[in-house]
């Protein structure tokens, strides 16, 4: 059966916590400063709130308990005791009886804790002090007569008082004291009552008349009332004959920490037998100021009336987690949910609706995106509280442990502010307290042994909590011994977690990590070896729970800096997406370390367990088709996606069949309704209703560790001998969610390029052929270096410049059509030793990586700085879908184009097919800007283009005549130059287009001829798509722009 | 199966068992109401206090590394639930998915579970006395499924108890099967 305290009992429950809270802290600070009257002061107050809120609800045990110790700390408080480590220890019992009353209140259950020790032991140190010094306490214990009814206010009662109070009405509480000799005493009350409702507005009378009626013994009954009356007359309507004395305490609105409470105020005794015969009664009715320390708070519910008038706003509304967490998941459903409407808008393109509607529907979906988004957000900083609330319970736990183990350690706290989602701050608690207990006992030095070392004396233990990128850290650590790794090698062989050979391998770092182990854990680690033994596998695991990581830092003597650090939050996480077959899984962005590319052939397999030489290192691999248990749906020719993921140090490449992308995605846990599967840490519901599975990374690489740590040194040293595998890095992951527009016209392009004309076949193949050698020649790929881009960059210029004087008049004769053969030749060689070279450049660039990584590096550019171009580049092509329109003098709508930039080396790569035919028109630009604009199209989408341009049947045109070329170059003039002129307008660069060029040929030869007849050495260029629309045909075209290194900068530094 | 196909199956099996002798003179608060489905030849119920709802297949995920009675999980209005093969879990041959398939999607200690069977039969009112105990009467499926043997003029049906429908006994308290 639960146990319950009734309506209140959250507020009591949540008000006890505040205090004991505030208790702790002061007496630990009473300790270090026992004279401070503040102190004591605080927590006489602390003490009393919480007797009285006891009482409130009930408890009365824990009522009596605190009210000994307020007596105890009266004492202290009127100097007629001192502060004693004997007083402090029995208040410290007190807030541990307490906490553990309330504790158990908490849990549901009633509590059962026999106080009466406590109780005594206060009392016992009362008569000591009093026995010690009799004289300095006359009277002042006189007794309080105890059988006073508590004061109890109902909710609406308490309302009532409010209202009152608030209009001006003043509130006060009448004691009535009836001599205990009277007969039916109940009756006094009742006049009392009936008397005072000609004055004034009753608001309870306690006990009940009923209650009095039927208990003769009581003689105190209470009364609030509302009342507008002067003092004298309330006392005189309470004074009947037989009525021994009468107190009076005025109740006043109070504000405290933004909650409005009832202020009791000190007790007058309006009347009384004695005071009386000493005639003195008069000085009690002057208002008297009252001593803030004695007042008795009761909290009113916070809930403004409606008609209320100017009373004081409530700040703070105090939501239950389980709320928040149900609005999260819901928001968490809506965020998904909306992105369900992208793949709605790109059906709606694909249908060819209406365009505006199209366009509209973008953009309120974006809008709801965005509303969406930022929801999800505002809860989850809802979820954040500060970490210090954590933090502060520890002074206690270090005082505690080096008063244990008999050495000197501050705690010092930083950070305190910082803010963490509640699930991690409900469950940091335990793991902190490991790590504390652990830098106490097994870090720290005693006093002595710091003294020898030339350390200061008090050692100190370190709780500090910052973020950082997304991730927050918590830190502890101290300045003790450090961890021992030899001892901890020597545990561990002990143990048999490692042979001998594994350890010679590992540097401390991964020694360090066998303090994890289950194993190494509590009583058999002895504690003169700093091998933190206690606790730490539970440290682990609830962090690794958050999905979080610990890290051990340490320097022996030094000390020991353990760092946890948590993801900003939990709920939603980025995610990989991958497919075995056709199930998707989700791993963690969080624990994906690269995605590389690598063959069957590649592969080692050592006692069954398949491994790569991954740029010199050993990487196990892990088919996750095998961990699903099912086929996997790639055949062993083919190059294969591999995801590598990382746990603590530890890394394994998983297989997969594909990799799918990018997405958000919300963890749902499958424990609710089902159990903890293995190596699934839970569950998402995608935009489309279906279900994808998360990978739990940590415990699959425990599975293939465990394996790998089987390996003999000398089977390693076998694999690391072995060439290291071929490994193409995967560079792009594309984001799931936007990505189906591309995917789609990536679905349109290809058939447009398979096609291959006749004329250029040979060539192709022969380009083919040679791209093959390059491929099969790549060398085995090394660390990233920033060195390598640097070198490209000096190569790449070089080779133009020895082309240029051979090729540009090459390029004109051609197109004079005379001596064709010879010319020809020479541009071949020329242009051969350029695509050479620019092969190796585009080598380096792959095995480099992330070209898309250093241009930022290289050229100062940012996202802001590219969101710009866009912003330019959606301008340019609407001025030219107008300009288009007027000319052809037809409706030609031109789609909003995605703008990247690209090595130049990766265009090809971008158009699609590399080698497929496609036709180039390009037009350098003069001015101040150097560079050239290249409207690419795939052979057969140019073709298309020429049709709807000249209105005729679309697929009509076969090849490219005079009139066709005329055509696209009209085309690329006006694109062309609505975007040049945008950007030279907006960044007031001279910038002027010239005569357009056409060339029909291999992507990677249109690019050769643009760069060796135009002397540009540039690195990089704008590329944007542009789709074509005309009634029901769409083109898809690729508008350039190239301009010099040096321009790019110049463009872009205007443009901020 | 929507709320309203329920309403009326259980009205048409109540006219049925109205006019049923014996049983229709039993008074209400005895009652037992129970969604009775049948798998190979013997039907099964289960309280209907107990069903939350019953579905149409829908698209099922797979879960690995748990039993093979495990179907999988699947999205019931943005909670993820698990299915479980009634005939893998009863150790009957597998069968095949038809439009009569559904998933009774029963509450069983705090976890909703869907369970998969071949059709839904019927609703059948019990006086909770037609309850027997369960015997040795019926093979095959093992005695931690039943609570006992439901008698309906003349049938017989295995009411089911579904708090190990998730977890063998044997499987301890809630890990499931691992990849070992």
């Amino acid at each position: 059966m639960t146990f319950s305290l009734g309506e209140y009992q959250d507020i009591f429950l949540e008000e006890a916590d505040e205090q004991l809270q505030e208790l702790n802290q002061n007496l630990l600070e009473l300790e270090k400063n026992p004279d401070n009257d503040d102190i004591i002061n605080n927590i006489f107050r602390a003490a009393h709130s919480l007797k009285s809120s006891a009482a409130f609800v009930g408890l009365n045990d824990l009522s009596d308990l605190a009210h000994k110790m307020e007596n105890l700390l009266q004492g202290i408080r009127d100097k007629t005791m001192q502060v004693t480590p004997t007083i402090v220890d029995v208040l410290f019992s007190c807030f541990d009886v307490i906490s553990s009353v309330i504790d158990t209140v908490g849990s549901g259950k009633k509590p059962e804790q026999d106080l009466s020790e406590i109780i005594a032991r206060i009392r016992d140190i009362g008569e000591d002090v009093a026995a010690a010094s009799p004289a300095e306490r006359p009277g002042k214990a006189a007794p309080e007569i105890e059988n006073i009814p508590k004061t109890k206010l109902t909710a609406a009662q308490m309302r009532q008082v409010k209202d009152g109070l608030e209009s001006g009405i003043s509130c006060c509480e009448v004691i009535v004291f009836v001599d205990p000799s009277a007969q039916m005493k109940w009756i006094k009350a009742q006049l009392v009552h009936a008397n005072l409702e000609k004055i004034a507005a009753i608001v309870a009378l306690m006990p009940s008349l009923d209650a009095l009626r039927e208990n003769n013994e009581s003689d105190v009954f209470k009364m609030v009332i509302l009342t507008t009356a002067a003092v004298e007359d309330v006392r005189r309507a309470c004074g009947l004959d037989q009525v021994i004395r009468i107190d009076l305490k005025r109740i006043s609105l109070s504000k405290n920490n933004d909650k409005m409470v009832l202020k009791f105020h000190e007790k007058e005794t309006l009347f009384s037998e004695e005071v009386r015969e000493g005639g003195t009664s008069a000085d009690y009715l002057a208002e008297k100021e009252v001593d803030d320390d004695e007042e008795e708070e009761y909290k009113i519910e916070t809930i403004r009336r409606k008609d209320g008038r100017k009373t004081t706003a409530i700040k703070i509304v105090k939501v239950s987690v389980d709320k928040l967490d149900l609005l999260l998941n819901n928001v968490g459903e809506l965020v998904i949910a909306n992105s369900g409407f992208f793949r709605l808008y790109e059906e709606m393109r694909k249908a060819n609706f209406d365009k505006s509607i199209t366009n509209e529907f973008k953009n309120r979906m974006d809008q709801m995106s965005r509303i969406a988004k930022d929801l999800q957000g505002g809860i989850m900083k809802t979820r954040m509280v500060p970490v210090g609330q954590v933090f502060s319970r520890f002074n206690r736990l270090v005082r505690d442990l080096a008063k244990e183990f008999g050495k000197l350690v501050t705690l010092q706290i930083k950070g305190e502010e910082t803010e963490l989602d509640k699930k991690v701050i409900d469950a940091i608690g335990e793991p902190l307290m490991h790590l504390i207990r652990n830098a106490i006992d097994h870090g720290v030095e005693t006093a002595e042994e710091r003294r020898k070392l030339g350390k200061p004396d008090v050692a100190m233990v370190a709780l500090n909590a910052y973020q950082s990128g997304n991730q927050i850290f918590v830190e502890v650590s101290d300045d003790g011994r450090g961890l021992n790794a030899s001892r901890i090698k020597k545990k561990v062989l002990e143990k048999g977690l490692a042979s001998p050979e594994m350890l010679a391998n590992m540097d401390n770092e991964e020694v360090y990590n066998f303090i994890y182990n289950p194993g190494f854990s509590t009583t058999d680690v002895v504690t003169d070896i700093s091998g933190r033994g206690v606790g730490m596998n539970v440290v682990k695991e609830i962090v690794s729970e958050l999905n979080g990581n610990v890290t051990i830092e340490t320097e022996p003597g030094m000390g020991t800096r353990f760092l946890l650090s948590f993801p900003l939050t939990l709920a939603i996480i980025p995610a990989i997406m991958v497919k075995v077959r056709h199930e998707l899984y989700a791993i963690p962005l969080s624990d994906v370390i690269e995605t590389i590319k690598i063959s069957y052939a590649d592969m080692t397999t050592i006692e069954g367990h398949e491994v790569i030489n991954l740029r010199g290192e050993i990487l196990s691999l892990l088919r996750l088709n095998e961990f699903v248990g099912t086929e996997s749906g790639i055949e062993d020719d083919r190059k294969v996606p591999v995801v590598v993921v990382g746990y603590g140090n530890r890394k394994i490449g998983l297989i997969v069949d594909h990799l799918e992308g990018k997405q958000e995605i919300v963890i749902k846990s499958l424990e609710q309704n089902y159990a903890n599967v293995e190596g699934l840490s839970g569950a998402s519901i995608l935009g489309d209703g279906s279900i994808c599975l998360i990978l739990d990374i940590a415990s699959m690489i425990n599975r293939v560790i465990t394996d790998q740590d089987r390996l003999s040194r000398m089977q390693r040293q076998r694999v690391v001998g072995q060439k290291s595998a071929q490994v193409e890095e995967i560079r792009e992951i594309t984001d799931l969610q936007r990505s189906a527009t591309e995917k789609r016209e990536k679905d349109l392009r290809e058939p447009a390029i398979k096609k291959e004309t006749a004329a250029p076949a040979p060539r192709a193949k022969d380009i083919s052929q040679r791209k093959e050698a390059v491929r099969t020649e790549n060398a085995p790929v090394e660390k990233i270096k920033e060195d390598i881009i640097f070198e490209r960059r000096d190569t790449i210029p070089a080779a133009p410049s020895k082309a240029v004087p051979a090729s540009a008049p090459a390029k004109s004769a051609m197109k004079a059509g005379e001596d064709e053969s010879a010319i020809e030749a020479k541009v071949r060689d020329v242009l051969r030793s350029f695509k050479d070279e620019l092969k190796d450049s585009i080598r380096t660039t792959v095995e480099s990586g992330e070209p898309d990584g250093h241009i930022k590096k290289s050229l100062g550019i940012t996202e802001e700085d590219m969101e710009r171009v866009q912003v330019l580049a959606n301008v340019g092509i609407t001025n030219a879908a107008e300009s288009l329109s007027k000319i052809l003098g037809k409706q030609i709508d031109l789609s909003i184009p995605t703008v990247e930039l690209l090595p130049v080396e990766k265009v090809p790569e971008n158009f699609g097919e590399v080698d497929n035919v496609y036709i180039g028109v390009y037009m350098p630009l003069v001015g101040d800007i150097k560079g050239t604009i290249l409207f690419g199209l795939a052979e057969e989408a140019g073709f298309e283009l020429i049709d709807m341009l000249y209105g005729i049947e679309s697929g009509k045109t076969r090849e490219l005549d005079e009139d066709g070329e005329s055509a696209l170059k009209e085309v690329t003039n006006i694109v062309g130059s609505s975007v040049v002129n945008v950007i030279s307008e907006k960044t007031a660069i001279a910038i002027k287009p010239t005569v357009p060029t056409v060339v029909h040929d291999f992507m990677q030869s249109i690019l050769d001829s643009i760069l060796v007849l135009h002397n540009i050495s540039n690195d990089y260029v704008l590329v944007m798509d542009t789709e074509f629309y005309y009634q029901n045909d769409r083109v898809i075209g690729k508008l350039m722009v190239l301009p010099e290194t040096e321009s790019l900068k110049k463009i872009v530094e205007r443009l901020r | 199966m929507n709320i309203n196909e329920l309403t009326q199956m259980v009205n048409r099996v109540t006219a049925v068992t109205a006019g049923d002798g014996a049983d229709s003179a039993v008074s209400e608060g005895e009652i037992v109401q129970i969604v009775s489905f049948m798998l190979d030849d013997v039907e099964y119920g289960i309280n209907i206090l107990q069903v939350h709802e019953i579905i149409r297949m829908p698209e099922i995920t797979r879960l690995p590394n748990t039993p093979e009675y495990i179907k999988g999980v699947i999205n019931l209005r943005g909670s993820v639930i698990p299915v479980v093969d009634m005939r893998l879990r009863f150790g009957l041959p597998q069968g095949t998915i038809t439009d009569l398939t559904r998933i009774i999607v029963v509450e069983t200690g705090e976890k909703l579970v869907g369970l998969l069977v071949d059709n839904v039969y019927q609703v059948i009112r019990m006086p909770g006395r037609n309850i027997d105990p369960p015997s040795d009467l019926i093979e095959g499926i093992s005695d931690e499924f039943i609570r006992g043997i439901g008698r309906v003029s003349g049938r017989l049906v295995v009411i089911l108890n579904l708090d190990s429908i998730l977890f063998s006994r044997s499987d301890g308290e809630k890990t499931a099967y691992g990849y070992m």
